[in-house]
């Protein structure tokens, strides 16, 4: 296999971004993580991912506004929003502006599994001929590390 | 807006006052009529025996005989047509006092001219004349009385040829008229003037009463207001209601009948000076708070001003406070909860999918993902209280909504359809209600009754129908009844039953009944609990039906 497939985490609780990473890193998945929407921002500059995984609310903005971003910026990429309230209202307020789906908490391993993949396989057939301009942008560990 | 129209009518009780003015004028008149009356009655009788006593020296004596009658009769007369109360006769009494000079001049020129006395009877008419039309004809009778008597001596003196100097002993009677006149007339003046003080004072009391009522009116608290025999002076609405009492109009009611219980805590009252802590009884069923204020301060008895509040209704405000205030901190507590329990869970299962497990480590992963699985439906449903306040009530059509309803029960749980019977009334078709919160409750008391019932055909029922909120309160409702099998619930439960977080159940968090009567409530709806002689039923009585 020539290219994983990168995945984007947004969450500013450092553990659940730690155990979404481990999680994705089991499933042979290239991972990047930001702890906030301004970090994730810069991540998206950087080079082009598979899936963005974003929790809703952060320090600094909503997961709402990421979704608007990067509708906006970087259209094709699939976003999933983990919502903490566990009310249909937030969820179907993401879904709306055009989150691909929606994960809420507490995180299933059930749930996020099956999300991951099809939006992978997604993303995989609409983005293939475009990964190759984006390869190597940055070594995942070290912005593993530095989060 | 409503002092205003108080302010209204108190002027209209101003025009009042002068209306009742008028009639006090009538009744003077009719005193003077009564007066005028007896004189002209002592006049026969002092004709009858003045003929024997030879009082009358002159040939006049059948002259003043006819006099005295026909004064008489105009008295009589006038003492028949009064009591009409014809606003002619008010104007035509000045006529009559006139009438009255005159008679009273010629029966003194009858009885021999000035000196037979009888003038001075001139005095006490224009006296009292002046006084009944507030001083202001004064003067008049008095000049009228004066031209009378001199005009009397006029022909005395020309015909019996007496000196000029006769003319002093009527021009002092005239100057003694004038004087009593002008002194009846200041004397009027005051009088008129306290009058319009005292009516202006009134008009002022009453204003006060009538504002004092409107404040009482608008009071949360019923206000009783009690003299030193214990009668209502003065109550609210509110205390009427508080106590139940029964007012009739022009009927004073006495405490110690109407409310036996406070009569004796008044009397205790106003025995101990010190008695001032607050004092609370039970009155048809309602815990009330009474609070006793003198209306003077230096002696009890002479009545007070009771406070009454409801104590149960505070009582209950201030539990909704309290649970309202603790719904909001369980919500924040809730929500904070959720990442660390994410975390817990999460990592958990990524342990739990490790391969060469062992059977204790598994066991006892499984034990965490039980434990934090628990954790996590408490939340939900304290979040879920969170919605309550936000209901999006929508037309339900009661048959596809059961019949949905009961469906999905049966597949979620896996009851068998025969299990849970469905029993709807066809009358009602369509209430208003949040169906998501229907769906709650009733998800709620179905799997409390599917888990208390003995697990058989018809074990749980769900019936709908239309009937009256209670035997007393005759409001339609659409009631809904979960009824099971089960065993019941002891007596001594029943009452935390709505509780939160009372539970029998080892598994349960006691928080379902709790989030069904809380859900409830906003959708205008009351859930209780009916024992039944075997099992249980759970009632839900829907107030919006059409």
């Amino acid at each position: 296999m020539s290219q994983k497939p990168g995945c984007l985490i947004v969450d500013d609780e450092a553990d659940i971004r730690e155990l979404l990473v481990m999680t994705l890193e089991r499933m042979n998945i290239e991972t990047f993580s930001a702890s906030c929407v301004e970090e994730a921002k810069q991540m998206l500059g950087l080079r082009r991912y598979a899936l963005c995984l974003t929790d809703m609310q952060m320090p600094d903005g909503n997961g709402l506004d990421l979704l608007a971003f990067i509708n906006e910026h970087h259209s094709g990429l699939p976003v999933a929003v983990i919502t903490a309230h566990g009310s249909a209202d937030n969820a179907v307020s993401a879904l709306k502006a055009g989150a691909f789906d929606y994960l809420s908490k507490p995180i299933s391993l059930k749930q996020l599994r099956p999300l991951v993949e099809s939006a992978l396989k997604l993303s995989n057939k609409s983005n293939t001929r475009h990964l190759i301009h984006y390869k190597s942008a940055a070594t995942p560990n070290k912005l593993i590390m530095s989060a | 807006m409503s002092l205003l129209q108080h302010y209204f009518s108190a002027n209209f009780n101003k025009s009042f006052a002068l209306h009742s003015d008028t009639t006090l004028q009538t009744r003077a008149i009719r005193i003077i009529n009564i007066f005028r009356f007896i004189l002209s009655l002592v006049f026969v009788v002092f004709y009858a025996y003045a003929d024997k006593l030879d009082l009358v020296n002159n040939d006049d004596s059948s002259m003043f005989f006819s006099l005295a009658l026909a004064y008489m009769i105009f008295s009589l007369g006038l003492l028949i047509v009064t009591p009409f109360k014809s606003p002619f006769f008010v104007a035509f009494h000045p006529i009559q006092i006139v009438i009255d000079i005159l008679f009273i001049i010629l029966m003194m020129h009858a009885a021999g001219g000035i000196q037979s006395g009888l003038g001075l009877l001139l005095i006490i008419s224009i006296v009292t004349a002046s006084l009944v039309s507030d001083g202001r004809l004064a003067l008049f009778y008095a000049a009228v009385a004066t031209i009378g008597l001199l005009l009397e001596q006029t022909y005395q003196i020309a015909h019996w040829q007496l000196s000029v100097s006769s003319y002093t002993q009527p021009a002092m009677l005239s100057l003694s008229c004038f004087a009593t006149a002008s002194l009846a007339y200041s004397l009027a003046k005051r009088i008129l003037q306290s009058e319009a003080l005292a009516s202006s004072r009134d008009v002022d009391l009453k204003n006060l009463a009538q504002v004092n009522e409107l404040i009482t009116q608008e009071m949360q608290d019923g206000v009783l207001v009690v003299d030193q025999d214990l009668n209502i002076r003065h109550h609210n609405a509110q205390a009427e209601q508080l106590l139940a009492l029964k007012f009739e109009v022009n009927n004073v009611l006495n405490l110690a009948q109407s409310a036996p219980e406070i009569a004796i805590m008044l009397s205790e009252w106003i025995q101990n000076s010190d008695y001032d802590k607050e004092l609370t009884t039970q009155i048809n069923g309602k815990q009330l708070n009474l609070r006793i204020e003198p209306v003077s301060h230096q002696n009890r008895q002479q009545g007070a001003v009771i406070f009454i509040q409801d104590w149960s209704k505070i009582q209950s405000a201030a539990q909704q406070a309290k649970l309202a205030a603790l719904g909001r901190l369980t919500a924040n507590i809730a929500h904070e909860i959720r990442n660390p329990l994410s975390a817990i869970s999460h990592a958990n299962e990524l342990l739990q999918e490790e391969q060469n497990l062992s059977t204790a480590n598994a066991r006892i992963l499984q034990i965490i993902a039980d434990n934090t699985q628990r954790i996590n439906q408490i939340i939900k449903d304290v979040l879920e209280l969170n919605r309550r306040d936000r209901t999006q009530q929508e037309k339900i059509n009661l048959q596809t909504f059961i019949e949905d309803f009961h469906h999905q029960f049966c597949v979620i749980e896996k009851i068998p359809a025969t299990h849970f019977v469905l029993n709807i009334s066809k009358t009602t078709r369509h209430f208003l209600f949040d169906s998501h919160h229907l769906a709650q409750i009733l998800w709620n008391l179905c799997k409390n009754g599917w888990e208390h019932s003995r697990k058989k055909a018809g074990s749980l029922q769900l019936s709908c129908r239309e009937t009256y909120r209670s035997v007393r309160d005759l409001t339609p409702v659409l009631q809904f009844e979960v009824i099971d099998d089960g065993t019941g619930i002891a007596e001594s439960d029943r009452n935390k039953l709505f509780e939160p977080f009372y539970t029998t159940k080892s598994t349960g968090n006691g928080l379902g009944l709790y989030i069904s009567r809380e859900l409830a409530q906003p959708n205008n709806a009351d859930l209780s609990y009916l024992p039944l002689q075997h099992g249980s039923a759970f009632v839900l009585q829907v107030k919006n039906t059409n």
